[in-house]
């Protein structure tokens, strides 16, 4: 998906961003895409695709409120940019318009199974 | 678990993250481990809970965490940094003395580091510049005894059949090329030249990358009489004219053969073990040896080199050389195996003689050896004088100290004016590299360009970081220990002892100093020793003069003769003879098949009646040839060692054993041992004789540099007189009777001389690394002599009011160093003496280790550092008093 730049992983982890809202800082995150992908993640790996995603610019990050939890120390918690909103947008569109070219026939084949 | 008990990660995890995790991130990425950690204790247990939080932390350990971190402390040093470059600088312009003395040092062993990295990178770039270099193999043999598989010897002067037949039983060899070399007389406009003449086959210049100026390298040299010539021949017979296309011709056998230039190779920028100076058709080589070694597996006469499509499969192929293997065999109680070498490592492989150029590995680990002491010695040269110095500095330290600064911040400081004293150093060393290679290639007879690699930089790189970090890390250590803040009060700390570091590293030093000192005095003596040693000839006013190929041995001695009965017209010419071989190659060797299947190697010389006479070699037993006795085809000549070898009482008329012998050869007389081969080897059994048929029945083996056997070269012993015109005269005569040869000539002694151009190279290179070490390490005890003194100023100015004279004080500031001296000294003998023994066991003709040598070596070293004390101390002992104690 050339256009928007986004790979697999990170749309996910883009999409999971704008899910959780507040809560978005990279141990929620990753909590939340083993729960939801059921495959296991480290908080390093989403931790490196947060800080590419912020480089392209689709997502900004700022320290929240101090916790307990944490030994004091605040979250890193991130949201979406416009443009972080656009590429999923255009992510989407570009698989809605894929999917609509796709023959009728197979699609039903595979609900039939 | 206990939700209410607090869990903690491994201490080390964090702290390792917190070191290699910039500070803007590390808050929020410790958070979500901790959080994750929490989770996991609760979730799966405390120990589970460790290791994933420890797995998580090194997934952060991330090129993109770590260059961040990079970037930000550039950010924050860079104000440091220039700020301890400004302190650095003017820390050095203060103490000029110690800056230079540092300076010079590092200079001087990094300039000498670069030359002799410049000479290893050289002799490793060898053949380096064909593209398929790793797909070329030279072939060689290894000789083993079959019952204990002992190793006999190596070499890669194969049978000319070998890569030819392999190529048929292999298939993986797509290409081979023979190469064969042999001087030879080149003949232009009728005028004759002496050249080395390499004969190749036309696949050579295939998958060889020498570069071609004119010329296709696929096809020149499939005609048979075509030949390629390098840049130089070309230019020596045409100058500018165009080559291509023109004639040149080879004198074989009294008869000429033409060749045309179809090619001109370019190859001077190249290091390359195999040399091109002029190219044929290896076909032609059979005009040379003949045709039966052309085909026969019991000449090994030229190299082979293989080329093959894969050579990872290149020890599949040494199994399969079998067939060939047994071709080579000599039906003895020896063995054949053949291997096959890489090209690249030719050069480094002086184990497996052949007739490529080559170096000794030794020579390399010489050269390595003696740049890495010069360095070692500048090294700790500059951590003395530096942590000596330094001690100056304390209160300015204790002054950073209390306006609070870290220690970690001071350590930081030191380190980075030690780096930029050693950057600064690496500068200038190469500067004076550059000033300094005319003089080391002049040192080392070689032709060797400052090219600077990569690599080189690099290294000279990480050898600055190492120094600045070891030095300034022991100055850090060494001034931290201090009370720093009470340095400020004026109650320094500085103490008059010198350290145990110290006074270790002035003893290694000077031990370093002795044991080169002591190696320079010692090859002297040998090389003396070697170069006057009586040869058992006379080598004085000898003459070489080289005949070359001839027809045969009839026609080479008509030509002689005509030579000499002309020569010794001139009252000044007082004998002439004739040999096979010279005075600066090994002799041919035969091997001699016994019947209880040994074979006995001996040296074997073919000679005309006058050798004895010319080389004023003496007999001990029997008689010489005698020209008018008539028929001595079966008469020999053999040497002491030989009659020693077996054993006889009474050599005379005995013959030489063997198992193929059938021919009546007799013993007429027993020479005198002389050394008929470099000093590097003993003396062994030697045959002369006049006719070569005498022993050539038995013979079943041969090395050799010339074949067949035949007279190859005249000597001629010149009289008592001027040497110029008579050599004048012998041209003359050599062009009046033997007009198709060119006239070459060689004195004797100065071609024996040339045998030695290596020790005497290696002299002088050890002879410069240890004028080098003992001046750096001169330089060091001066600056450290003059540290002790000024600390110890107002002590011996109390002194002098006390009375004490001016030799009591020098006694007093020169003694401690003195002993230092001594105990390197003492040290340093016994380990050159050890070096210098296993050095002298490679030569058979030896001195003895001579203590005085030693002595000498001692006394140079003691001389040296008392010159460099007592120069400081008298400075200080003459000073008067009255000033150094009113300074308070």
């Amino acid at each position: 998906m050339k256009e928007t730049g986004l790979g697999e992983f990170e749309e996910v982890i883009l999409l999971l961003v704008g899910i959780l809202a507040e809560e978005a800082y990279a141990f929620r995150l990753a909590e939340e895409f083993e729960s939801q992908t059921k495959r296991s993640v480290s908080i390093g790996a989403v931790h490196s695709s947060l800080s590419r995603l912020e480089d392209k610019g689709f997502l900004t990050s700022e320290m929240g409120a101090s916790t307990a939890s944490r030994g004091g120390r605040r979250k890193r918690i991130y949201s979406i940019t416009a443009a972080g909103e656009r590429a999923l947008q255009s992510a989407k569109d570009f698989r809605v318009s894929l999917w609509s070219q796709y023959p009728q026939l197979s699609f039903v084949g595979i609900l039939n199974q | 678990m206990d939700p209410n008990e607090v869990y903690d990660p491994p201490a080390w995890a964090v702290k390792f993250l917190s070191w290699f995790c910039p500070d803007a991130l590390l808050e929020g990425i410790l958070g979500d481990l901790l959080e994750e950690f929490d989770n996991n204790v609760n979730n799966n247990g405390l120990s589970a809970a460790r290791r994933r939080f420890i797995y998580s932390v090194f997934r952060f350990l991330h090129p993109s965490i770590i260059l961040k971190n990079r970037k930000v402390i550039k950010l924050i040093n860079m104000g440091m940094l220039k700020s301890h470059l400004k302190v650095a600088y003017r820390g050095m312009w203060k103490y000029r003395f110690y800056s230079f003395a540092n300076l010079l040092g590092l200079t001087v062993a990094f300039a000498f580091l670069l030359l002799t990295s410049t000479f290893i990178y050289h002799e490793n770039s060898y053949d380096q510049f064909h593209q398929k270099k790793d797909q070329i193999f030279r072939l060689a043999h290894e000789v083993l005894l079959k019952e204990t598989g002992e190793s006999l010897s190596k070499s890669a002067v194969t049978p000319v059949p070998l890569s030819k037949d392999l190529q048929q039983e292999v298939p993986a060899i797509t290409k081979q090329s023979r190469v064969g070399s042999a001087s030879m007389t080149l003949v232009k406009d009728n005028i004759p030249y002496e050249e080395v003449i390499v004969f190749v086959d036309p696949d050579f210049l295939g998958f060889f990358d020498f570069p071609m100026d004119q010329g296709l390298p696929k096809a020149a040299l499939i005609d048979q009489s075509s030949m390629v010539l390098s840049a130089e021949k070309a230019q020596k017979y045409f100058g500018y004219s165009d080559p291509i296309g023109q004639t040149l011709s080879l004198n074989v056998n009294d008869s000429l053969i033409n060749f045309q230039v179809t090619g001109i190779i370019d190859a001077k920028e190249k290091e390359s073990s195999i040399s091109v100076p002029i190219l044929v058709n290896f076909e032609k080589f059979e005009l040379l040896v003949g045709k039966q070694a052309m085909t026969s597996y019991n000449y090994s006469a030229v190299e082979n080199y293989i080329y093959v499509e894969t050579p990872q499969e290149i020890s599949l192929l040494e199994g399969s050389m079998t067939e060939a293997m047994k071709k080579f065999s000599r039906g003895d109680d020896t063995e054949v195996k053949i291997f096959a070498q890489p090209l690249t490592s030719i050069h480094l492989e002086e184990d497996v003689p052949g007739t490529a150029d080559y170096t000794t590995s030794r020579k390399i680990q010489i050269m390595a050896g003696l740049g890495l002491l010069v360095l070692v010695i500048a090294i700790i040269n500059y951590i003395m004088l530096s942590t000596g110095h330094s001690l100056n500095r304390l209160k300015e330290l204790g002054l950073r100290k209390s306006l609070g600064a870290f220690k970690s911040q001071l350590r930081i400081q030191l380190i980075y004016e030690s780096f930029f004293i050693t950057i600064l150093s690496g500068t200038l060393g190469y500067v004076l590299a550059l000033l300094l290679i005319p003089l080391f290639n002049n040192l080392i007879d070689s032709n060797l360009t400052l090219g600077i690699s990569a690599i080189q930089i690099l290294v000279m790189f990480l050898i600055s970081i190492l120094i600045a970090l070891i030095s300034g890390g022991i100055q850090a250590v060494i001034l931290l220990k201090h009370k720093l803040v009470a340095a400020l009060k004026g109650n320094s700390a500085i103490k008059n002892k010198d350290s145990i570091l110290n006074q270790g590293l002035v003893v290694l030093q000077f031990a370093f100093s002795m044991i080169l000192i002591s190696g320079t005095l010692v090859m002297r003596s040998q090389l003396n020793y070697i170069q006057d040693k009586n040869l058992g000839f006379d080598e004085d006013r000898l003459v070489e003069l080289t005949l070359g190929n001839t027809e045969n041995t009839e026609t080479a001695t008509r030509l002689v003769d005509r030579f000499r009965n002309e020569a010794l017209s001139n009252s000044q010419i007082s004998s002439v003879s004739a040999s096979m071989n010279n005075a600066s190659e090994p002799w041919t060797t035969l091997g001699f098949l016994q019947e209880n299947g040994d074979t006995e190697n001996i040296h074997y010389n073919q000679i005309d009646a006058d050798y004895l006479k010319t080389m004023g070699i003496e007999l001990t037993m029997g008689t010489d040839y005698n020209p008018n006795s008539g028929n001595t085809a079966n008469d020999i000549l053999v040497n002491e060692s030989l009659v020693k070898h077996f054993g006889w009482e009474d050599p005379l008329n005995q013959q030489i054993p063997g198992k193929n012998f059938d021919s009546k050869h007799r013993i007429i007389g027993v020479m005198k041992d002389f050394h008929f081969s470099s000093l590097h080897n003993e003396i062994e059994p030697l045959i002369l004789s006049i006719n070569q048929g005498a022993v050539s029945s038995g013979v079943t083996g041969l090395s050799t540099y010339y074949w067949p056997p035949n007279l190859y070269r005249v000597i001629v012993k010149i009289g008592p007189g001027e040497l110029t015109p008579a050599v004048n005269f012998l041209e003359e005569t050599w062009k009046s009777t033997i007009p198709n040869k060119q006239f070459q000539y060689r004195f004797v002694d100065e071609s024996l001389d040339q045998q030695y151009a290596e020790e005497k190279r290696w002299r002088k290179v050890i002879n410069a690394a240890s004028i080098f070490a003992l001046g750096i390490a001169w330089l060091g005890l001066l600056g450290l002599t003059r540290l002790s003194v000024q600390r110890r100023t107002k002590e011996i100015g109390v002194r002098k009011v006390l009375g004490s004279s001016i030799p009591n004080v020098i006694i007093l500031l020169s003694k401690r160093f003195l002993i230092l001296v001594s105990v390197a000294v003492v040290i340093g003998i016994p380990i050159a003496w050890l070096a210098l023994d296993n050095w002298l066991q490679s030569y058979p003709y030896r001195i003895e280790l001579n203590p005085l040598l030693f002595i000498l070596a001692a006394l140079i070293v003691l001389i040296v550092s008392i010159g460099s004390v007592s120069l400081q101390s008298l400075k200080a002992a003459n000073a008067n008093p009255v000033d150094s104690l009113k300074c308070e």
